[in-house]
Formats: C-alpha cells, sequence, structure tokens
C-alpha cells in the first residue's frame, strides 16, 4: 500500500467495523430467533476498543499529516479539514450507533428499533459522510451523497409500527431522486464546459473564465447552482426545508443528533466546493447563500415558537441554527467558514446531549414526544434537569454558555455584511431562544412531577457535555486554533 | 497595599458562585436551616470583604485591585475587573442587600432552598462580576447572565401567573441585549478592543457616536426601566416573593443605573450632550405619569414599583441635566434607592407572609393590631417621600433645586411630581394601616417578631443615618459628577 493510500484507512476502518457488524451477526440472528439489537451485536469492549483505534487513526493522521494535500485513488483528497470532519463525524457520530450506551441501546428497543442492521446501516452513512468531506470530484461526490443517506431510508422502513416513518421516507425519497438528477445534470453542464469532474480542473478553469469573461461561464453557473440546489435540499434550508419536519417528526429521538452529524459533513463538503472549486464565483453566491440563511433563520426561528412536539421543535430550531451557519458562509471569508463548522459543531454536540438526556426519559416504557410531558422533572430528578437546563441555555445562546461564543463569532464574520444584519439576525435569535426558555419553565415550574421514569443510569460520560458548555470559553483560543489549522489550506 | 497584591476583587466575585457550589453537596436529610446559614455567612463574608475593599481603597482617581486574564486572544477578550469610585458604592450596596434577603426568606417556606440559595448566590457573583467588569464584553456576559437566574427566581417563587412574568421578564431583556451587543461589537470594531480603559481613550466621529450611544441607552433604560419600556417590572414585583423583590430592586436592576453611569456618561460625551434634554424631559414624564399612575394601583407591590420607577426617572433627570449639582443628587439618589425600596418591599412582605395576598383592599386596619409594624412603615414612608434627615432628602433637595435652577418647568414637573408620589405613598400608607377591620384574617395577625423587627429596624437606621451623614455616598457622588463634568468641559461644552 503507497503511503497516500493510508489517508484512505479511516474508510477503510468503518467499512471493516461495519461488515463486522453485519456479517458476525448476521450469523447469529441464523442460528437464533434472537434478532434484537443486544450486546452481542458488538461487545461493549469491542466497541470501546473501536472507538479509541478509531479516535488514535484519525488523530495521528492529524499529527502526521504532510504539508501538502493528498490525493489518493484520484478523487479522494485529504487535507487537514477533511481530517477534522472526519474526527469530528466518528466523535460525534458513534455514541448512536447504540451499541456502546445501556442507555441508547435501551431507548432503541423501546423505539421498536430491534434490528441488528441498525449500527451497520448507520456506519455505512458514516463512510458516505467520509468521502462526502474527502471527495475531490463529482463522481465520487455523487456516491457520497447516495451512501450518505441511502443507509437513512432503510433504517426508518425498519422502524416497527411506525408507519409515517415509512411515509415521510417514501416522499423524501422521491424528493431526493429529484434534487440528485439535478445534481447529476448539474456535473454533467460542467463536465461539457470543462471536460473533466476533477475539482482542481473546474476551479482553474472557473478562475480563467473569471479573468477572461470567456464563454461557457453561464453553463457553469448554471452548473454550479444546481449542485448548490442539491446541498440546500440536503440541508433542508429555505426554501426546501418542506420535508424537515415530517421526516423528524417520524424518525427516532436518536436520529437527530445523527442527522446533525450528517449535515456537518454536508456543510464541510459544501465549504469545500464554493471555497476550494466555485471562489471565482463568490460575489454571486455569498448574496444566495446570505438570504438562504436570513430566510432559514428566521422560519426557523418564528417557527419553533408553536411546536409542542420535541422533535418538531427541534426540526425548526435546527433550521434556525443552519440559518446561522449559512449567514458564516456567506462572508465569503475562512473566517467565517470557521465560525460556521465551530457554530455547527457546538450543535451537534449540545443537540446530542439534550437527546441523550431526554431518551433516557419514558412514561409507560414509551419515549416522550412532547415537550410538556416532562413537566416538573426538576422535582424528582433535579440533577438531570440541571444538565438538560444548561444544555438548552447553550443552545438558546445565552452567555457564558457555547453556545453564546459561537453566535458571536457568525456576528463577527457578518459584520462586514452591514450593521442592520447584525440587528435582525440578533431578534430572530431572541424568537428561537424563547422556546428554550419554554421547555426550561416546563422543567422547573410545576407544583406536580410527571410520572416519568429513568431508563437506565444518565450518569454516564455525557454528565460531561453540559459542563464542557459551560467552560467552553476557557478552550475556544485552542478549538479555533485546530479549526484554522485545519481551514489552512482552503 | 496588601489587598492589591492578592485577587480580592476576583475573590470577592466568585466567592458566591463557590458558596452555591458547596450548597449543592449538601446532602439532602440535612436540615434545610443549614443551607441558610451557608448562604448567610457567605454573603456576610462577602459584605465584610467590601467594607475592607471600602476602607483600604486608595484615594486616588482610576481603577483600584484590578485582575486580569487572558479569555480568547482570538477576540481579544480579556478578563479585566477593577474598581473605582463609581463601582464602589454599587458593591457595597449589593453585597448589603443579599444577606438581608436571605434573612427576609428565614422563616419562608420555600420547596427548593437549596437550588433557591444556590440561585441567589449565583446571582450574587454576576451582578458584582458586572459592578467590577472593566472589559465590554465581559460586562455584556455578566449582565446578560444575570437574566438566568432572575427567571428561576422569579418562576420559582412568584405568587400568581408567576410564568408569564418571568417569559416577560426574559423577553424583555433579550430585546434590550440586542442593542447593547450590536454596540458592543461596533465598538470593538471600531477601536480594536473591548477594554474600557482603552475605549474611553478613543474619540468616536459624531455618527459612529450617536449610533453607539443609542445602542447602550436603550439597552440600558429597558431595564432600568422608564416609561414607555416599564411594564414588565409591575408584573414582576407583583408576582414576586419578597426577597426577590428585594434583591432585584436593591441590586441586579441597579446594572442598567450603572451602565447608564459607566458607559453611557464617559464614552459618548458628544452625544450626550446633544440628546441629554431629550432625556431629561423624558425621565421627568416617566417621574410624572409612574407617579401618577402608582395611585391606582390595587397591589401594594405593584404600587411600590411604580414608586420606584417614578424615584429612580427622576434621579436620571438630575444626572441628564448634566448640571453638577443635580448630577451629585441623581448619584446619590440611585444609591439611596438601594436602601429605601429593599426595606419597603421587606415590610410589605411581611404583611403579604402572613396574610398571603397582596392586595390592599384586605389591608385596612392593621394599625389596630399591629402598631409596631405601623411605626416602621411609616418611618419608612416618610423616608420614601423624603422628610428632612432622612437619606433621600438630599438627593431630592439637590436635583429639585437645579433642575428649578435650569428652567421654571422642570421645577414645576418636579414639584407636581414628588405631590402624586406622596399621594400615592400616603394614600397607600392609609389603607393599609387605618380605617375599620373588614377581613377576619386581619383581626388575628401577630405584630413583628424579634427578628423582622430587627431587619427593618436596622434598614431604617441605616435610611436615617445615611441621611444625617451622608459623607460616604455623598463624597463618591462628588467625585463621579466632577469627572463627568470635566469630561464634558474638555468637549467644549459644559452648562
Amino acid at each position: 500500500m503507497s503511503f497516500k493510500a493510508l489517508f484512505f484507512l479511516p474508510e477503510l476502518f468503518l467499512f471493516f467495523m461495519c461488515m463486522k457488524i453485519f456479517v458476525v451477526n448476521l450469523f447469529r440472528v441464523s442460528k437464533t430467533s434472537d434478532a434484537i439489537l443486544s450486546p452481542a451485536v458488538l461487545s461493549r469492549l469491542e466497541y470501546y476498543a473501536f472507538f479509541s483505534i478509531g479516535v488514535l487513526l484519525l488523530g495521528s493522521l492529524w499529527v502526521h499529516y504532510p504539508v501538502s494535500k493528498v490525493l489518493s485513488f484520484d478523487g479522494l483528497l485529504s487535507s487537514k479539514l477533511t481530517i477534522m470532519a472526519k474526527f469530528v463525524i466518528f466523535f460525534f457520530g458513534l455514541p448512536w450507533l447504540g451499541v456502546g450506551s445501556k442507555t441508547i441501546r435501551r431507548a432503541l428497543q423501546r423505539e421498536n428499533m430491534r434490528s441488528f442492521e441498525y449500527p451497520s446501516l448507520l456506519l455505512f452513512s458514516m463512510i458516505g459522510s467520509f468521502l462526502l468531506v474527502s471527495a475531490h470530484n463529482f463522481s465520487i461526490l455523487f456516491v457520497a451523497l447516495i451512501l450518505q443517506i441511502l443507509p437513512i431510508f432503510i433504517i426508518s422502513l425498519l422502524y416497527e409500527e411506525k408507519t409515517s416513518a415509512t411515509a415521510w421516507s417514501a416522499r423524501y425519497f422521491f424528493l431526493e431522486g429529484i434534487t440528485l438528477s439535478l445534481f447529476v445534470f448539474g456535473a454533467a453542464l460542467i463536465y461539457g464546459a470543462v471536460g473533466d469532474l476533477d475539482f482542481k480542473s473546474i476551479a482553474l478553469f472557473c478562475q480563467t473564465l473569471s479573468h477572461s469573461k470567456g464563454e461557457g461561464s453561464l453553463w457553469i453557473l448554471i452548473g454550479f447552482f444546481m449542485l448548490l440546489l442539491t446541498f440546500l435540499f440536503r440541508l433542508a434550508a429555505f426554501p426546501f426545508h418542506i420535508w424537515i419536519k415530517g421526516v423528524y417528526e417520524s424518525s427516532s429521538n436518536l436520529m437527530i443528533p445523527f442527522m446533525a452529524i450528517l449535515s456537518f459533513s454536508l456543510i464541510v463538503g459544501l465549504s469545500r466546493l464554493l471555497f476550494e472549486v466555485f471562489y471565482d464565483f463568490v460575489g454571486t453566491w455569498k448574496v444566495v447563500l446570505f438570504y438562504v440563511g436570513i430566510s432559514s433563520g428566521a422560519l426557523g426561528a418564528i417557527g419553533s415558537l408553536f411546536q409542542s412536539r420535541i422533535r418538531c421543535f427541534f426540526s425548526y430550531t435546527y433550521m434556525f441554527h443552519l440559518g446561522m451557519v449559512f449567514l458564516g458562509l456567506s462572508s465569503g471569508m475562512v473566517e467565517g467558514v470557521q465560525s460556521s463548522l465551530l457554530y455547527w459543531i457546538i450543535y451537534t454536540f449540545s443537540v446530542g446531549a439534550f437527546f441523550f438526556f431526554w431518551s433516557n426519559l419514558s412514561i409507560n416504557d414509551q419515549m416522550l414526544e412532547r415537550v410538556d410531558q416532562v413537566y416538573g422533572l426538576s422535582i424528582k430528578y433535579p440533577g438531570l434537569s440541571l444538565l438538560m437546563a444548561i444544555t438548552l441555555l447553550s443552545l438558546a445562546s445565552i452567555p457564558p454558555f457555547a453556545g453564546f461564543w459561537c453566535k458571536l463569532y457568525i456576528l463577527k464574520s457578518l459584520i462586514l455584511n452591514g450593521w442592520i444584519y447584525v440587528a435582525v439576525l440578533l431578534s430572530f435569535s431572541i424568537i428561537a431562544s424563547l422556546q428554550y426558555f419554554h421547555i426550561i419553565r416546563t422543567l422547573y415550574f410545576s407544583d406536580r412531577c410527571a410520572e416519568i421514569d429513568i431508563i437506565s443510569d444518565w450518569k454516564t460520560s455525557w454528565v460531561f457535555a453540559p459542563i464542557a458548555l459551560v467552560f467552553f470559553f476557557f478552550f475556544q483560543d485552542q478549538i479555533l486554533a485546530l479549526l484554522s489549522d485545519s481551514l489552512r489550506g482552503l | 497595599m496588601y489587598l492589591e497584591n492578592i485577587p480580592f476583587l476576583s475573590i470577592l466575585i466568585f466567592l458566591p458562585v463557590l458558596g452555591s457550589f458547596f450548597i449543592s453537596m449538601i446532602d439532602k436529610n440535612v436540615s434545610p436551616m443549614n443551607t441558610r446559614y451557608v448562604g448567610l455567612w457567605v454573603t456576610g463574608t462577602v459584605f465584610v470583604m467590601t467594607l475592607f475593599l471600602a476602607l483600604y481603597m486608595p484615594c486616588q482617581a482610576g481603577f483600584h485591585f484590578m485582575d486580569r486574564f487572558v479569555i480568547t486572544q482570538k477576540l481579544g477578550l480579556e478578563y479585566l475587573v477593577g474598581i473605582d469610585g463609581l463601582s464602589l458604592p454599587f458593591i457595597v450596596m449589593t453585597a448589603f442587600i443579599f444577606p438581608l434577603a436571605i434573612l427576609a426568606s428565614w422563616d419562608k417556606e420555600i420547596k427548593n432552598l437549596k437550588f433557591f440559595v444556590s440561585l441567589l448566590l449565583i446571582l450574587e457573583t454576576l451582578v458584582l462580576g458586572s459592578f467590577c467588569s472593566l472589559n465590554l464584553l465581559v460586562f455584556y456576559i455578566f449582565f446578560e447572565s444575570v437574566l438566568v437566574p432572575i427567571y428561576f427566581l422569579t418562576s420559582m417563587h412568584s405568587l400568581n401567573n408567576k410564568l408569564d412574568v418571568a417569559f416577560k421578564n426574559v423577553l424583555y431583556t433579550l430585546f434590550g441585549s440586542i442593542f447593547l451587543l450590536v454596540s458592543i461589537l461596533k465598538i470593538f470594531e471600531v477601536t480594536g478592543t473591548f477594554s474600557f480603559i482603552d475605549v474611553v481613550k478613543f474619540n468616536f466621529s459624531y455618527a459612529v457616536e450617536v449610533f453607539l450611544f443609542l445602542g447602550f441607552l436603550i439597552s440600558f433604560i429597558i431595564k432600568v426601566p422608564i416609561i414607555p419600556f416599564h411594564t414588565w417590572l409591575p408584573n414582576m414585583h407583583g408576582d414576586s416573593s419578597t426577597p426577590i423583590s428585594m434583591v432585584v430592586s436593591g441590586a441586579a436592576f441597579k446594572l442598567s443605573i450603572y451602565g447608564i453611569l459607566r458607559f453611557v456618561l464617559f464614552l459618548f460625551p458628544q452625544a450626550l450632550q446633544e440628546f441629554a434634554p431629550w432625556l431629561q424631559g423624558a425621565c421627568l414624564v416617566s417621574f410624572l405619569y409612574a407617579a401618577f399612575v402608582a395611585y391606582d394601583q390595587k397591589y401594594v407591590r405593584r404600587l411600590l414599583s411604580y414608586l420606584s420607577i417614578s424615584y429612580l426617572s427622576f434621579s436620571l433627570a438630575g444626572i441628564f441635566s448634566l448640571n453638577s449639582m443635580a448630577m451629585v443628587g441623581g448619584i446619590f439618589h440611585i444609591f439611596v434607592h438601594s436602601l429605601l425600596f429593599p426595606a419597603a418591599f421587606y415590610i410589605t412582605g411581611l404583611l403579604h407572609m402572613r396574610l398571603n395576598t397582596d392586595r390592599i383592599k384586605f389591608y385596612g386596619g392593621i394599625g389596630q393590631v399591629m402598631p409596631q409594624f405601623s411605626i416602621l412603615l411609616f418611618l419608612i414612608c416618610l423616608a420614601l417621600v423624603g422628610i428632612p434627615g432622612s437619606s433621600s432628602f438630599i438627593g431630592n433637595f439637590l436635583i429639585m433645586g437645579s433642575l428649578s435652577k435650569l428652567h421654571i418647568s422642570q421645577g414645576v414637573v418636579s414639584i407636581l411630581g414628588f405631590f402624586f408620589y406622596g399621594v400615592s405613598l400616603f394614600w397607600l400608607y392609609r389603607r393599609i394601616v387605618f380605617g375599620v377591620i373588614t377581613e377576619a384574617m386581619v383581626r388575628g395577625l401577630k405584630d413583628l417578631n424579634m427578628r423582622e423587627k430587627s431587619i427593618a429596624g436596622f434598614f431604617i437606621f441605616l435610611i436615617f443615618i445615611v441621611g444625617l451623614v451622608p459623607s460616604f455616598p455623598l463624597n463618591f457622588s462628588k467625585f463621579f459628577s466632577k469627572e463627568v463634568t470635566a469630561l464634558l468641559k474638555k468637549k467644549g461644552e459644559v452648562k
């Protein structure tokens, strides 16, 4: 194996684990009738070994990364950005496989997710995300986009007694088909003009075009917008957001943090596309992203006010936070990308922590669906309520929690666009934060306590997540330095 | 000096939050009184520490007891704290109110006492941190974070439609914070620093100064509040319990006033001179309107909150007149407000605790069954209205005299405002103390116990002692007024 192929090891590693889980359990299931997700799918020791090897592998790639970018197999780029993105995807995505934590496993069982294929499918989706962040030509990007989402469709079909998931999955599948065909058409238009699908060739071509105002710029531009549209649809940005509420509502609580991870890979992929390939069109796309960001933020903030179901609420707040990320990207500067990536990492982390705690709660062995079901939780479980409240305050961007700092960095990058936009954005952020306060007051201010049970021990390593959100400001320089190091080659 | 060599100020700021960690570790089975004792010891220690600060603070101008460390180099943000003649009285008053608030909740049945005391301690840290911050963004963080404990405290122990009140407070605070954050970011864009010490030396262009001035001002006057941004405060006091009203009126909402004095007056002198007459007019209208509206209130706390708005509006009218004497009076008035209104909320809260209602019509004839209470309430009412010898007399005299000298119409408005203010107050007193007892529950009321009398007496003692020997707050007020006047003179125009 050549040196360059080493950078493909994380994907291979995930694929190996995925096949291991899949094949071993296929044999196991064929021998017994017990097809449920159980520790036997992957023992705790195996899980932690898997986790540690993955972290070490990506960490060592980061540390020993050469100065220049590495292109393996003619289509997979390895840079500090891609390694960092893979690390984030791996680190934040792995807990949701349902094989390590007892809590998440129990929560999956309560949602009637008993299929042993579940973790393998999520791992497939993670491989898709890995490919997405390191794709260096449109063919790989297309494969990555499909590989990322296809397992999620299959997972939604695996839920027993959840027909709405299947229905939404079918609708989303249909819409996804249309946008992917647009992607292919856009890529074909670009190929027609450039004669290559490689990002570097296209970037060079765009550079030449911008200097010479040559023929073909229109086709490239149309092709680019078709690609952009695919990303906007996949990310559920306004006005392509119609699927998000239904999909969130019909999916599982545990899928929401995982979908935030998928969005992270999409944001990284989109940033690479915008800054590495189509940077010569920056004047055009920054305007589009700005208005998409403002509209998504406004819709997300206002829509979240009227939601009483937890996943619907998070679907709208997701849109709001996505709007913030787009606004960061719309600055057209690397600092904006840095702020956006930081923002999304913290968002993913916070959503993960919140849903971990939320998944611990049940009434009559049923998952909680509505916000008002947790009334008075603090009476019975003050510690858990406090951790949830901290997470929500961070999501509401209240200082000194991590969410506030991330918002501040986005605002800073937005200053160049004009003060009025900063003020508008802040107004939306206030509207968006109100519903978080609503959840907090439901948790705390009730004379009675809901008959809630905790299904498993919540005092796991997740307890440190809200604490990290509180003390984020101590480490933000180091985290920003890491991000800035990652984005050096962008 | 020895105190200058240790991070005394940081210890002072963060001691309450450490106390709250300690409280959270107290075992469930331990008597709830221990939580109160811990809270009292911590807040008491902080108060004693502030007295040390006051005793050992050097007489020179500038900031003292400064501590700093860099939080993030990326933003150029550093934790920078220090105190001067302006912040010291605010710090002392804050530290004074918190132990009394804990004492005021001594007999009260509180559901989640550990949480309550912890929140009070966290709030104290945040308020002290705001008063000591010399970095604009750090000030914003402390200032904005105050929202969280206040939200929990008002929601936890409020009386009627508690959730909506807390929610309204959140909404107003967050709305106000937009302007503040945008202005702070703009300052950073223009000057490249968040440090107050550096920003104060910077000369902004007129347009930028007006933009920043309005941003800061709107944010702070929403939280003071003055009319028409006031609607959340009467609701909040009306639905909060006594200790929370004391803390809110005596310490937490002084932050906005402090913000006006520290930032609006010092950083934007050109814009201040331009807008001062308008602001003074708005404050006088607010003073008159709030005093008038107070008369018609049916609930004690709501009435007191309107009087509080009126009182603070009058103080601000004095400050915005930019006349040195009126400014001294205005600042003195603000310090005294931290004594008077917590005292008023405390003493009326004692009635509320006994009768479980805040409605004035249930209170008639209290004087027959609670004579000691009636005397103490009368003394507090006298102090509130500013009888000679009481602490607010000096402020009233200085402001009213200076305003009358500036323009007769201002004097007329001041006198009219005080007329309504006094009528509202003594109409409240009459309805509580005199008249025929109509409610059976009033007949069975017991007069104040020793602890209650001691706390109320202590308040009254301080109110009158400050009135008779006003040198401590008055010196600081004079010092501050001198600095502002000098700054305005430097800019070329002073009245």
